[in-house]
């Protein structure tokens, strides 16, 4: 079935006519967008519709990254934005469904959405949540999850949440760094059939965070896990004097709405405030012009809540786009179990990972012979690097339709690369760069170290944009916001990912650039594991890298090298009492598939770690600059005792 | 040791390197049998990883279709249908 003229096609004449502009294609239209960002991001707010109060001009103020703000004289409501009328869309039209992995549904209108977050709102106003106050959750998909973020963001306090399946320490970790005021959480969560209990993880991050005044269950269960802190079930915050969305107040653009957590190399996980202008212009963006999201679709994208994904999908509502979350394993109790969900809430575009597509692959199934998905029109990728055969694999098994590989980030709540409603699919690479983000390589093959509009190196981007974070957390002089994003490459944001553009104007991401994991599709600090590694009796020093590895899901595998107070061997006992506990206190993730006890790690001159040289030696790939190191040896050594991942 | 035996060692080995760390014997408790699925040991991802180790380990083929539960979802069920299939060899 031929759409109409996609929303892109619309914004961009609009566009035209406006500033008497023609513009050859694509690549024209968004170069000419990052050299108008006074003219470009107005025309956005504008163009969306979304209800705002206060002038669009001026757009930008300052250049610099660090000092720069994005429409000071507007104000908006997130909530209300997400929950208004005024995209004419039926109050009667689904918002948001919930599929378990047992077949559960549980579904409710736009009416009911709004009814229940100003009813959760009005709750949390009478408990004292006022505008800048913290709210956390532990959380499970659920549209408990969603109407409690809601509210939060309908009062002007800033959310953050984690998957319950995440460890204590690791909850506590992030969170006991915001000093939040009030905790949603979940007391258990089903995954692969099996309920599981997180009474203890609440007791610990109570105990250890007590800047909480007050906890809220996000489930039914009657049983309430024991505190000193008074504790309210869900029923108990359906209050039934309610606020209106006319009530709400209106907050700067800037404001923060959002905290997520993003691991280095070293110390804890950095906290990025998002704000909620920036945050809802570059999903509105991301919705409606590169996925041409309306008000007739259906998005399921797999995500947790901890992942940035969540909230980019939440936004879709702005839109008035239907979206459908899964809770629970995607293979269990059927290897089919997601692919059925589609078919039967007839998704029209749908999120994934490629770890997800391997995974399929793997099974030997092949989607267009169990369903004819005939509402799906689009699939989109993320998290790690599809490959062409991956692209190859969705056309020839699941559908002939677009494959957009999208990618961006937890730092910028959004893509840098996405799809594109008319333009052409190259397996393997992304269709264009995100519209008024001035994407760059920085060219590390050159030798010059030049910033061009094509060729391969690092990614960066060379203008400021809405959806940078307002601030990290505890960090009021931007010291770790300038070391994060700006001290590599001074005057431009560097994103930690490898990136080729090809001439005309094509970009494909290529991998991490910096001591990243990303395992499995999720992006893992380092910091997470060494924490935990280096506290084990008889460990010196460890170092965390990630082995290419192609039959993985993912595409890649984790691999932990040991430096040892002794010269014994590794005893089987103490590797899996150390992956038993990186389990118990990170989360499955952090385990790795390889532990390895090396004489020494490799390290630079002036004594630095170099992650990238052992990961270039596991991978028996040429290390580059082998004379920077002064312990070159220790390569041959980590080669010998950690195999090639099987092909 | 027999074949079966050392077959069911190196599931054991597995369950324990990749999923379990150590508690995989405790969590069968005997009964070879046991589902997999319905125990938690395993799901339907770490079905896939494990068919694609012992495909490396025991020099055999899996076809995919026979990728199920009828032949996976516990210790026995797979013993039973690895060793029979042509070119199995531990090692």
């Amino acid at each position: 079935m031929k759409r109409e003229l996609s929303e892109l096609a619309k914004f961009t004449r609009a566009l035209e006519v406006k500033n008497t502009a023609s513009f050859a294609g694509y690549t024209d239209l968004h170069r000419w967008c990052c050299e108008h960002p006074q003219v470009f991001w107005p025309a956005l707010l504008s163009y969306t519709g979304i209800p705002i109060h206060g002038a669009l001009t001026p757009a930008l103020v300052g250049t610099d990254f660090i000092d720069r703000e994005f429409f000071p004289n507007i104000k908006l409501n997130y909530t209300r934005c997400l929950l208004d009328s005024s995209l004419d869309v039926s109050l009667q039209r689904s918002a948001v469904t919930v599929v378990s992995e047992v077949g559960q549904i549980e579904s409710v209108s736009r009416a009911e959405l709004r009814s229940l977050t100003l009813s959760v709102a009005s709750s949390l106003r009478a408990l004292g949540v006022v505008s800048g106050d913290r709210v956390v959750a532990i959380a499970r998909n659920s549209i408990e999850s969603i109407v409690a973020c809601l509210a939060c963001a309908a009062l002007g306090a800033t959310w953050s949440s984690v998957s319950p399946e995440i460890g204590a320490a690791s909850i506590v970790e992030r969170f006991g760094q915001l000093k939040p005021k009030v905790l949603f959480t979940n007391t258990e969560y089903s995954l692969n059939g099996a309920v599981r209990n997180i009474d203890d993880t609440v007791s610990e991050l109570l105990m250890s965070v007590r800047s909480i005044e007050q906890v809220v269950m996000l489930s039914t269960r009657d049983s309430l896990p024991e505190s000193n802190i008074e504790i309210l079930r869900w029923k108990d915050v359906l209050s039934e004097t309610s606020l209106t969305l006319d009530e709400l107040e209106d907050y700067p653009f800037n404001h923060p709405l959002f905290v997520m957590f993003s691991s280095g190399t070293t110390g804890v996980p950095k906290c990025i405030v998002h704000g909620a202008g920036g945050t809802l212009l570059e999903h509105l963006k991301e919705h409606r012009l590169h996925g041409d999201l309306g008000k007739k679709d259906t998005l399921l994208f797999q995500t947790s809540t901890g992942w940035m994904m969540w909230n980019w999908q939440l936004s879709a509502l702005a839109s008035g786009t239907h979206i459908v979350l899964y809770d629970g394993s995607v293979s269990y109790p059927e290897k089919t179990n997601l692919l059925k969900v589609i078919a039967e809430h007839e998704v029209s575009v749908f999120g994934t990972s490629p770890a997800y597509v391997q995974f399929l692959i793997e099974s030997g199934v092949t989607p267009k012979n169990l369903y004819e998905f005939p509402r799906l029109r689009a699939i989109q990728s993320t998290g790690s690097v599809l490959s062409e055969t991956h692209f190859e694999w969705i056309v020839e098994s699941f559908k002939d339709m677009p494959v957009q590989s999208v990618s961006g980030g937890t730092d910028m709540i959004g893509c840098l690369v996405l799809g594109h409603p008319e333009l052409p699919v190259q397996p393997g690479d992304s269709q264009c760069i995100s519209l008024g983000i001035d994407v760059r390589v920085k060219a590390d093959d050159s030798g010059a170290h030049e910033i061009a509009r094509s060729g391969t190196g690092e990614l960066v981007v060379v203008k400021p944009f809405p959806s940078q974070p307002v601030f990290l957390w505890n960090d009021p002089e931007n010291v770790k916001l300038r070391s994060g994003y700006f001290d590599k490459n001074p005057g431009v944001w560097t994103h930690g990912d490898q990136i080729r553009i090809s001439k005309n104007g094509s970009p494909r991401i290529l991998g991490r650039s910096d001591g990243t994991l990303n395992i499995r599709g999720v992006r893992i600090g380092p910091a997470e594991i060494l924490t935990i590694v280096n506290q084990v009796e008889g460990v010196r020093e460890s170092m965390a890298i990630e082995q290419v590895s192609p039959r993985e899901p993912g595409g890649s595998r984790l691999v932990l090298l040991l430096v040892m107070h002794s010269d014994e061997s590794l005893e089987r006992s103490f590797v899996l009492a150390l992956k038993k506990r990186l389990a118990s206190e990170a989360s499955r993730l952090h385990v790795p598939a390889v532990v390895a006890k090396v004489p020494a790690l490799p390290r630079t001159h002036n004594g630095k770690l170099s992650e990238k040289a052992a990961r270039d030696a596991v991978n028996r790939v040429e290390v580059v600059n082998l004379a920077a190191l002064s312990n070159p040896e220790v390569l041959l050594e980590i080669q010998l005792q950690v195999p090639e991942a099987p092909n | 040791m027999s074949e079966e035996q050392k077959l069911r060692q190196l599931i054991i080995d597995w369950l324990d390197d990749n999923y379990h760390f150590g508690d995989a014997e405790s969590l069968i408790d005997g009964d070879e049998e046991r589902s997999f699925l319905q125990s938690g040991i395993l799901d339907s991802l770490g079905f896939v990883s494990l068919v694609l180790f012992l495909e490396n380990s025991c020099s055999v083929s899996v076809d995919r279709s026979s990728l199920s539960p009828e032949n996976f979802d516990s210790l026995g069920k797979i013993l039973r249908f690895i060793i029979p299939l042509p070119n199995y060899k531990l090692g």
